[in-house]
This record gives C-alpha cells, sequence and structure tokens, in this order.
C-alpha cells in the first residue's frame, strides 16, 4: 500500500506541472489583464503601459512561469496583483471556508442520496423513490444559484428559520452560528450532488440486488439487514469515485452558491481572480484545486484497493 | 416405502411481465423421499430452474405461487417470510450452477461459509470459523484452513463450487436444492463433485432435488426422474423405468440426442424450439415437435397417465400399452 | 450573442418571479402604504422621489450602519482602493481626506468642491501656479501632523517616479487627474504650491480624488503592506478587515469637520443584487446599494427607505463615428431620437433611471435650457433617416458588457433599446462580451475593420475637464483620453480650452454651452441618467443623496 501511494504522489508531479504551464498560458490568452482592473477604465495607454512594465508582465513568458514556478516549490504563491495580499494568506483562509461548505454540502448530499437511492432501489415503485427521481431530476436541472435563491427567499426571509447569506453573524462567529449559517449554502451547493448520486446510487443498488450473489444470500436465509451490508459493500467502490469527485466539484466548483450566499470561498476568490485577470490568484487557485483532485483521486484508489480485492494494491 | 420429505402439489408460478401474468411453471406435482435424489430433467426454459427457487421462495420480485409445498406437514406457501428465513440455508439449502456469481466478490469464501452459520446460530466466532474449516476439509478442499481466506476469484471452478457445497452444508439441512450444479465446470471436475454428492448424501442421509439438462447426470445421481417440458412435468418416474423405457417422446427424443456408451451412429435432434413462455399453446406444448402429434395433442392438454410401478407420463400415445411398447423400441 | 442575451433575460425574470415569491408572502403582513412618507419633511424631487432619509425629529446619534455594497469583496483600503468606485465611495473617500473634498452636504443641488485639508487656495494670475493654506492641527489617524512634507511625500507616492514609495498602480489609477500638474513645492509648513503644465483654472475639481494616506504609515509598513494597516485623516478611522467578509471602521473623534454620529460602520461586499436585498430584508445590513429595481416598490411597502438622485452618471452607447452611417450627424439624432427613454427608465428600471434627454441631466449647473433636448419621436427619427438618406434604416453592431460596477442591468437595457431602434428602421445587432475583456478591448478605440457601431461604457462626469475634455475633446482620442468614437468638434475643443483659464463667472455658460453642443452633435445615444439607487432601512436617519457618486456619512445615524 506504502508502494502504491509513493507511486502515486510521483505520479501526479507531471500531471500538476502540465496543469499550471496551460493554465499560465491560457490565461494569456484570454483578452484582458489585471491592468485594466486596476486602472479606472479611462486611464490612459501610457499609464496602462507603466504599470505592466512595474508588474513585470512585459517579461518572456516562459520566464515569468520559471519565476513563478520557482516561488511555488518553495510553498509561497507570490501575491495577488489587485488585492497584493499574500496569496498563501488568501487561498488559506478561503480554502478553509470552501472546505466547510464543501464537507457539509457533502455530508448533506451523500447521506441523503445513499438513504433515497437505497431506498428507491429496494422499493422502485414507492412515493418515495418517485420524491428521489423528481430531487435527482431537479438537482441535475435547476442550476445551483437559483435553488440558492429559493432557499434564500423561503427559508431566509419568508420563514426567517436560517440566516440567509453570510458566514457569521455580527459580533457571532460561534460554532453554532457557524453551523447556522452554513445550512443554507451547504445545501443548495449539494443539490446538484444529491441529484447526480441518488440517481447513481440508485441504479447501482439496484443492480446489485438481482445479482446473483444476493440471490445465494436469500437463499442462505440470510437477514435483510446482512444483505444490505452486502450490497452496500458492493456498491461503495462506484459510489466513492463518484462522490471523489463531486467532493472536488463542491470545493472548486460552488462560485455562483459562494457568491450568493456571501460565502469567502475558494470559488469567489477564483472567480474574482479571473475577472479581474489577477493571473497569480487563478493560478494558485487552480493548481490549488488540481492537487485537490489528484489526491482525492489517490484516496479513492486507496480505498478502492482496501475494498475491492481484484485490485492491485501495489 | 419412506414417506415424502417434500411434496409439491399442483405447484403454479407466474411472473408479472409488462402488466400481465405468465406462467412459468404450469401445475407441477411431484414428491421426494427421505435420502432420495431427485433429478428434473429439462433444457433451459423448461421452468425446473423456477420449480426449484420455488421450493425456497427465492423468486424476484412480482413473482407468484400457487398450489402448495408441503415440507414437515407445513405449506411452505403459507409461511411467513421470517419463518422462510429460518427455514432457507437451514432446513433446506441450495447449491447454485456458476459458484463465481453465486459469491460476494468483495468478501472471503470462509466468511461467506461462515455467514450461513451465524444467520442461523449464535455461535462464538472460533467455533464457526472451526465448522468451516472442518467442512471445508469434508468437502475436499485441501488445506482448508488457509483456503477460508481466499477471495472467490483467486480459487479455481472446482474448489469454489466445493466451497459453495460448504456452504449449502453448514447447517447440515435436510434437502439439499442444486441447480445445474456441474454445468460450468471441466468434465473431470464434474465427475468429482458428483461424487461428492454421492459421498455427502451416503454420510448426511440428505435428501436431493438436482436441476439438470444432462441426462449423464441423471444417469450418475437420479433415484427418481422428473422431466419437465414448458413449465409441466411430461414424465415421472423411478431413474430405471424413466431412462430405461421412457414414455413420452419428448423424454425419448433427450435421450436420443445425447452420447451412450457402447453406442455409434448419429445423434438425433429433437427439431424446432420450446414455446415462448408468453406464448403457450392450448395443448400438448410439445405437439408442435412431436412427430406422433395428432389434432388432439394440439387441442387438449393430455391427461397424467399412471403407467406401471407409479410411472407416470402425460401423453395420449401411452394411453394403450401397446403404443408404449412400439415406442420404446424405435 | 444570442445565448448571451438569452441568459441575462432568464436571470431577470428569475429574479423577477423570487420578486413575486416574497411580495406574496408579505402580502399577509401590515403593510405601510406606499408614500406614506409623502407628509414628511422628506425633501423630494419633482417626480417624488426621495432623495434623504427621514428626519426623525431630532438630532440623534450613535448606532451601526451596515452596509452591503456592490463590490464583489473588501475593497483593500489604499488612497485609491481596489474595487474600483464602490471601494472609492465607501472605503477611501472615509478614511482620506484630500486638499479638496466634495460639497455633499445638499441634494437639491449640483457637488461642488470644498476646502478639505487646504483650508483656502489662490491662484497665480497666469493660473500657472495654485497655493494651498493647509488646515493646521490636523493629524492622521496614528498621530503623524498633517503638512506640506506630509502632502508633498502624497503626492510623491503618485506623481514623482524617483521616490522610493512611488507606485505606479496608485499614479496610473488616478493619472486622468494628475495630468495636468507639472511640479509641487512645499513653501513652508502649512503651504503648498502646485505648478500645472499650462494655464488651469479647474484644478480643484480634479484633486476631490486626490488623497493622502499617513507618511509614518507608509514608511512602516511599506507601500504594500501599508494596505493592512491604512491611516488617513479621514472622519472615519480602520479597525478591521477580514478579505471577502467585511470592513470595519469607526469614527474618527479627532476629526476637523464634523465628527461622524455613528458608533461603527461595517463594509460589507455582496455583488449580488438579490443577495443585498436578502440582507436588506433580513436586517443583516441596514444600507443596501442598487438592489434589483423590480424590488423598489415592495420594499417602500416594507418600510423601507428607497433613496434615488440625479447625480452626473449616464449609461450611454459610445458611437464609432469612424464607420457609416454613425458618421452622418442626422443619423446620430435619429437614433436619439428613436429611444423611448420613459419607457426604459420607468417601465423597464421601475423609476431607478430618467431619461438622458442631454448628455448632462435636467437641474445640473450645465444643463442647457435652451438647447437640443431628446424627446421619444419615431417619426421625426424616421424624417431625420430618411434626409440622411437612410430611409430604409440600417443595420449596426453594438457591444455591451455582461455586467460591471456602475452599468446597471445591461443586457436587458440593451434589448429594450434594440427594439427601440428596430421601429425606426435601425437593426442592431448585439454583441455581449465580459466587462474586463470589454474594457481591454476599447481602451484604444473601436477596433479597426471590425465596423462595430457603438459600445456601452457608462461614464461619469462629475469634474468639467472628467466629464467633457476626457470625452470629446479631439486631442483625447485614445490612448491620450476616451473619446473612443474619434468625435471632432472646432468648436468644442475651442470651449475647452476657454473653460480651463474660465473666471467663474464664465464658467458656467461656458459649460452648458459645451453640454450643448455635443448633446445637439450627438457623438454618443444618450440613453439614461442613473438616479443612484440605495435602499436603507426605516431606523436610519440623516442620509443625504447629494447630486454626486460619493456620499458623506458624518451626517447618519441609527436609531
Amino acid at each position: 500500500m506504502l508502494n502504491f501511494l509513493l507511486r502515486r504522489i510521483v505520479y501526479m508531479i507531471p500531471t500538476l506541472l502540465g496543469v499550471s504551464f496551460v493554465v499560465f498560458m491560457l490565461i494569456q490568452i484570454v483578452p484582458g489583464n489585471p491592468v485594466d482592473a486596476l486602472l479606472p477604465p479611462e486611464a490612459s495607454q501610457e499609464a496602462k503601459e507603466n504599470m505592466i512594465r512595474d508588474l513585470g508582465l512585459d517579461r518572456p513568458l516562459l520566464l515569468q512561469y520559471m519565476n513563478w514556478l520557482g516561488k511555488v516549490v518553495q510553498g509561497d504563491f507570490g501575491q495577488s496583483i489587485i488585492k497584493k495580499y499574500s496569496i498563501n494568506e488568501l487561498m488559506g483562509e478561503a480554502l478553509a471556508n470552501s472546505m466547510l461548505l464543501a464537507l457539509a454540502s457533502s455530508l448533506f448530499s451523500f447521506f441523503f442520496a445513499v438513504l433515497l437511492g437505497v431506498y428507491a432501489a429496494y422499493r422502485p415503485n414507492s412515493w418515495v423513490a418517485s420524491l428521489g427521481n423528481m430531487l435527482a431530476i431537479c438537482g441535475i436541472s435547476v442550476p445551483n444559484f437559483w435553488g440558492g435563491l429559493i432557499l434564500m427567499g423561503v427559508f431566509g426571509i419568508m420563514l426567517g428559520w436560517l440566516p440567509p447569506m453570510g458566514m457569521t453573524s455580527m459580533g457571532g462567529g460561534g460554532f453554532l452560528d457557524v453551523l447556522a449559517h452554513l445550512v443554507l449554502p451547504a445545501v443548495a451547493a449539494g443539490m446538484v450532488t444529491l441529484g447526480t448520486m441518488t440517481r447513481m446510487v440508485r441504479s447501482n443498488v439496484y443492480e446489485l440486488l438481482n445479482q446473483e450473489f444476493v440471490l445465494t444470500l436469500r437463499a442462505k436465509g440470510a437477514r435483510p439487514i446482512t444483505i444490505l451490508l452486502h450490497v452496500m459493500k458492493n456498491a461503495t467502490p462506484p459510489i466513492l469515485t463518484v462522490a471523489g469527485l463531486q467532493f472536488g466539484n463542491l470545493l472548486g466548483g460552488s462560485v455562483l452558491v459562494e457568491t450568493v450566499f456571501s460565502w469567502p470561498g475558494l470559488g469567489h476568490l477564483i472567480y474574482q481572480g479571473i475577472t479581474q485577470r489577477d493571473y497569480p490568484i487563478i493560478q494558485a487557485g487552480i493548481l490549488v484545486i488540481s492537487i485537490f483532485f489528484v489526491v482525492l483521486n489517490i484516496i479513492v484508489d486507496a480505498l478502492h484497493a482496501l475494498i475491492d480485492p481484484k485490485v492491485q494494491r501495489v | 416405502m419412506s414417506a415424502p420429505v417434500l411434496k409439491i402439489d399442483e405447484l403454479v408460478t407466474e411472473f408479472t411481465i409488462r402488466g400481465q401474468k405468465v406462467p412459468a411453471v404450469r401445475g407441477v406435482s411431484l414428491e421426494v423421499k427421505k435420502g432420495k435424489t431427485l433429478v428434473v430433467l429439462g433444457e433451459s426454459g423448461s421452468g425446473k430452474s423456477v420449480m426449484l427457487r420455488s421450493i425456497m421462495r427465492v423468486l424476484p420480485r412480482g413473482a407468484h405461487l400457487s398450489g402448495s409445498i408441503t415440507y414437515n406437514g407445513d405449506n411452505v406457501l403459507d409461511k411467513s417470510e421470517a419463518e422462510m428465513r429460518r427455514l432457507r440455508g437451514n432446513w433446506i439449502s441450495m447449491v447454485f450452477q456458476d459458484s463465481l456469481s453465486a459469491m460476494d466478490p468483495l468478501f472471503r469464501v470462509g466468511e461467506q461459509v461462515g455467514e450461513n452459520i451465524r444467520e442461523h446460530r449464535r455461535f462464538p466466532k472460533t467455533t464457526i470459523r472451526d465448522q468451516v474449516i472442518r467442512l471445508f476439509g469434508e468437502v475436499g478442499i485441501p488445506s482448508p484452513a488457509a483456503r477460508t481466506r481466499s477471495y472467490p476469484h483467486e480459487m479455481s471452478g472446482g474448489m469454489r463450487q466445493r466451497s459453495v457445497i460448504a456452504m449449502a452444508l453448514s447447517n447440515t439441512p435436510d434437502i439439499l436444492l442444486a441447480d445445474e450444479p456441474t454445468t460450468a465446470l471441466d468434465v473431470t471436475i464434474q465427475a468429482q463433485i458428483l461424487s461428492l454428492f454421492k459421498q455427502i448424501q451416503r454420510e448426511y442421509g440428505m435428501t436431493m432435488i438436482l436441476v439438470t439438462h444432462d441426462i449423464g447426470v441423471a444417469v450418475e445421481m437420479a433415484d427418481e426422474i422428473a422431466v419437465m417440458y414448458a413449465g409441466k412435468v411430461v414424465e415421472y418416474g423411478d431413474a430405471k423405468q424413466v431412462l430405461g423405457a421412457p414414455a413420452h417422446p419428448y423424454t425419448q427424443g433427450l435421450i436420443a440426442a445425447t452420447p451412450q456408451k457402447g453406442k455409434r451412429g448419429r445423434l438425433q435432434v429433437i427439431p424446432g424450439q420450446p414455446p415462448a413462455i408468453t406464448a403457450m399453446p392450448g395443448g400438448c406444448a410439445f405437439a408442435s415437435r412431436c412427430r406422433y402429434a395428432t389434432e388432439r395433442c394440439r387441442k387438449e392438454m393430455p391427461p397424467h397417465t399412471q403407467l406401471a410401478g407409479g410411472h407416470m407420463t402425460a401423453c395420449y400415445k401411452t394411453e394403450d400399452g401397446q403404443a408404449l411398447a412400439q415406442l420404446v423400441r424405435q | 450573442m444570442l445565448t448571451s442575451t438569452k441568459t441575462g433575460t432568464f436571470r431577470f425574470v428569475l429574479v423577477a418571479v423570487l420578486m413575486l415569491l416574497l411580495q406574496a408572502c408579505q402580502a399577509g403582513e401590515e403593510t405601510t402604504p406606499a408614500g406614506a412618507n409623502a407628509g414628511d419633511e422628506t425633501s423630494t424631487t419633482a417626480s417624488g422621489t426621495q432623495t434623504r432619509s427621514d428626519e426623525g425629529g431630532t438630532d440623534g446619534r450613535g448606532g451601526t450602519l451596515v452596509v452591503a455594497m456592490t463590490a464583489g469583496n473588501v475593497p483593500l483600503p489604499d488612497i485609491v482602493p481596489t474595487e474600483g468606485s464602490e471601494g472609492r465611495r465607501f472605503v477611501t473617500y472615509q478614511l482620506y481626506d484630500g486638499l479638496v473634498r466634495w460639497d455633499l452636504s445638499r441634494d437639491d443641488a449640483t457637488s461642488v468642491p470644498r476646502p478639505g485639508l487646504a483650508e483656502s487656495w489662490d491662484i497665480s494670475e497666469d493660473m500657472m501656479t495654485w497655493t494651498f493654506h493647509l488646515r493646521e492641527g490636523v493629524k492622521f489617524h496614528d498621530g503623524t501632523d498633517w503638512n506640506a512634507d506630509a502632502a508633498v511625500f502624497g503626492l510623491d507616492r503618485i506623481l514623482n517616479q524617483e521616490s522610493e514609495w512611488y507606485s505606479a498602480s496608485l499614479g496610473g489609477a488616478i493619472a486622468t487627474y494628475t495630468k495636468k500638474i507639472d511640479s509641487y513645492e512645499k513653501i513652508d509648513d502649512y503651504t503648498l504650491a502646485i505648478h500645472m503644465k499650462e494655464p488651469y483654472a479647474l484644478l480643484h475639481w480634479d484633486l476631490t480624488w486626490v488623497r493622502f494616506a499617513s507618511p509614518d504609515a507608509v514608511k512602516t509598513y511599506g507601500n504594500d503592506g501599508y494596505i493592512q494597516h491604512p491611516v488617513g485623516t479621514g472622519p472615519f478611522r480602520f479597525v478591521s478587515m477580514e478579505q471577502g467578509v467585511n470592513m470595519i471602521l469607526e469614527p474618527n473623534t479627532e476629526y476637523w469637520g464634523e465628527v461622524p454620529k455613528l458608533d461603527q460602520l461595517i463594509l460589507r461586499p455582496m455583488p449580488e443584487a438579490s443577495s443585498r436585498l436578502a440582507a436588506l430584508q433580513t436586517g443583516e445590513v441596514n444600507w443596501a446599494e442598487v438592489p434589483p429595481p423590480e424590488s423598489m416598490e415592495m420594499l417602500r411597502q416594507e418600510g423601507f427607505q428607497v433613496l434615488l438622485n440625479n447625480y452626473p452618471h449616464m449609461w450611454p452607447i459610445i458611437l464609432n463615428l469612424q464607420v457609416e452611417p454613425w458618421d452622418n450627424k442626422l443619423v446620430r439624432q435619429a437614433a436619439n431620437y428613436a429611444i423611448d427613454r420613459d419607457g426604459m427608465a420607468n417601465d423597464l428600471l421601475g423609476g431607478a433611471a430618467n431619461p438622458a434627454v442631454q448628455f448632462m441631466y435636467e437641474g445640473h449647473d450645465w444643463y442647457s435650457e435652451d438647447g437640443t433636448t431628446y424627446s421619444y419621436d419615431p417619426e421625426k427619427a424616421k424624417e431625420l433617416l430618411a434626409e440622411a438618406g437612410y430611409p430604409d434604416g440600417f443595420e449596426t453592431v453594438f457591444v455591451v458588457p455582461s455586467s460591471g460596477s456602475g452599468n446597471m442591468w445591461p443586457l436587458p437595457m440593451i434589448e429594450f433599446l434594440q427594439q427601440n431602434l428596430a421601429e425606426v428602421g435601425i437593426d442592431v445587432e448585439v454583441e455581449v462580451m465580459e466587462w474586463g475583456a470589454l474594457i481591454q478591448t476599447y481602451r484604444p478605440g473601436f477596433p479597426p475593420g471590425e465596423n462595430v457601431g457603438g459600445v456601452m461604457v457608462s461614464t461619469g462626469s462629475y469634474a468639467p475637464m472628467h466629464a467633457f475634455d476626457r470625452n470629446f475633446a479631439s486631442t483625447s482620442v485614445p490612448p491620450a483620453g476616451n473619446n473612443k468614437g474619434l468625435y471632432d468638434n472646432q468648436r468644442v475643443d475651442e470651449l475647452l480650452r476657454e473653460v480651463q483659464v474660465a473666471s467663474e463667472e464664465e464658467f458656467i455658460p461656458l459649460m452648458k454651452e459645451l453640454n450643448s453642443i455635443v448633446t445637439d452633435d450627438a457623438p454618443w445615444l444618450f440613453v439614461v441618467h442613473d438616479l443612484n439607487l440605495r435602499v436603507v432601512a426605516s431606523n436610519v436617519k440623516g442620509v443625504v443623496m447629494a447630486q454626486n457618486w460619493f456620499i458623506d456619512l458624518d451626517t447618519v445615524w441609527v436609531e
């Protein structure tokens, strides 16, 4: 297992190098640059050129990339051009906030997806199955910011049960306070995952229930709980794979939800980086998310190997 | 004659396909005596496997059973799911055809065998482990202690089938149901497994119902034989009677289509296909393939006719003994 | 293009549906009837919009004001902040002073400059030297003295490339306002001289944008570290900020002017209009900038104070005078007559804007009472088009941003405009661009050879040169200025030279004439004047909506 992990970690280096290089070059192709965000629209061309020189954006791209890479290898993402902040600090905070949101929405969506999916697979004609189906379709097709707005309107404003936005109340910030603020954005962000996962769990478990070994188990007189245990263990590897991807998506892809709910997370930070062409922020953000995806993949594969004896462990 | 351990009477098993009830088993009556082996012979699609699973009531959703299956004086069809659960794997066990798909790929073989005991008895873990090792030894698995720790995919087909048998034996059941237990195996392994069955039966005094399409297996194993065609038993009797003097044209066809020791010449193939269960003809289901078929056969289902010594068949040709004798010689 | 516009409409509809939802659930509660405030002393304009918050009887004080800004993040508080104009309005105008500040005490008059860190100033006869008499006894929030050295230090930071503390980004960001400055010098501890490159009588307008940071703080933390420890002389002082969450300010009790009445000022970034609305309704904030315009009536009924006032900020289409047929003045006028500005301002935007019948709005000092005004007159538009030789109309392309600070609701608005112009035969193809890309693409002017007829970039016109020279002088074609359409009128150039050296008496008539000529020549489609929509809770008192981008928060308190 240790061997497996070491090898996978070594493999991730070229992947990340590739990602960082492609991102570095791609953001240069997009029109607009940080100077346009720093200067007012009416600023002169001369002021613009001065600033480009000042920021070192006129140097050869490859040189800029190597400089950046050199620092990143030492664990320094440099400084935001627009915010003039240490990106390590900005990223650290945003990442922690996003992790919290991603964990909460994963917890919510994974739990209900498994519950609904398994139930629907056992009782495909029940109303719960229909509800699960509806939720799945809604979750997948309703844009999450729109879902977020509705949740905010209904539970935050109409009913006033939950704080509609932000991470903490004024002067608050205790555990319960953050938890209350977490509910709506977590649900909004988790809906897509809930939809995708419910469908996946349902079809997987349904298929497993028709497997020959389930028949054997029934013929053995196994209790329903024992059968469920077998089915769930078999359903775990595909669920894990999807869950890993979904967690990555929740971490980096909740830009709109973070914006609607004023949640100061990573997606929000990168989105701003993109609109302001804050190159170092974009690079750092995408690299961080890539690292997460790759690490999640390794974790998922490692868990696979633990669960499924047919998967090579070296 | 000993009393039957299991008695099946007018069993009908129907599936619901697209809202329509479709019978897979159409009124089967059978019985099997204590310590004997009943072989149910038939082509695939004849309803023999469904009949076997009906005994355990392990059928897909939407299956509907009627008639009766009497075991120990109770009708199995009247039992609750909880009562059934206590019966399954405990008093009546089953061995499936494909041992690979019959096992959960993610659990060790030993665990899966032990599970059968654990689900019915409260034994300490170590007792269960010892039992499993003992069972592995009994079914002829070499170095049983080590093999209990294997996963299904790590075993050969023969070893795996032995462990499935060990699983079925783990609670020393009254009745062992086997659904094509040797079909997926090589010929030499087949022979080993069959002799294992015989040995078990001797040691445990177990009653067996063995479903197969292979006349060779029937010859080897059967005390009694039931021949099924299109959801019905068309011939039933002592193994010697059925194999030696087959009364039903279908049985004859089956035997003629099987290579036998000492006999040369072309094998005769039964022309045509059995009818689909969704489109059962009104009369004898075999009529369209039967060279003796008359207008009457196509219109009316021939009743069961008792022959000598409990031998029974469902064919108009056998209504007089003459016809039977003629048929046998052809 | 089609998809982008559709997405815009879709979002717009979504917000509208949400509003209905919210409205429906509020219906059961008791609501204050619309216009309940009419009897109060509340000052209103002719159209009945509220331009001040309720006075609340006596002169109160205290409370915490929580502002939902349109900014995407907490503006970083150097003298020119991040987050554009929103940062300037709420952060730098509150933390810092310039030599000159805006007079924001009136809602019924054009905003003009007033003394700030300079108590007074003299202009030399040749208008080449401005002498500023600095306010004495003023201290920065960290105790550093304000004096001529601090002033020189501050100007070095944005103008002197040799200075250790020079910042190209700060300097570049306000270069428009400092480009006439040649040099500056300390005369004595409280006197500063600024020498001009050419005779110039309008420097005080421009200097409202030039503000001063504590030299000690800059030297201690460096230009980069300074933004974590901003120190000015302004009415509020910095307490803390958390990226993405908020910035907290408190009153500067030592302020040389009126000490703010609030106990605390909290600024929160909320780039989504619907989020700002929700925050206001749940009391998370008690002041929201630009909530969705269709929510105005509902908010009024719920007892919120919907504040609107004129200020020099326009939503135009800047035309490309290099391509046919926009090089033809008659065509430009025709298009201006084809716009149903009332419909857009009232039906589409629910009264959040006023029709732009001239470049400057009616009521502004520079509005020309006897100049051309553009009414909604499709018949006249068709006549003018026929006269210009386009009786069957023509096709053109307009580029609009998908969003962006100050750009209001570009997509529904351009669709409305598209329909108006289609009715007189002008077939507009709309191209939607992301705001950052649009700025970059159009900063050097219209890209040659692409045949784009117009581009939407909202524009504020607060100071005279800022309003006219930058946009309409023939010398201001990019990269020198913002005359993207290459408008060229010798009379305008002449007037601009005159106004730069005008006496106080000549000044306003000259500005009126400039406005009149530019309006008549119509180098832009003048669409609507934004009304600076903001909504505050019923207990927020003392708000005065000056006719300016900036606002004084010193007068505000929360009951």
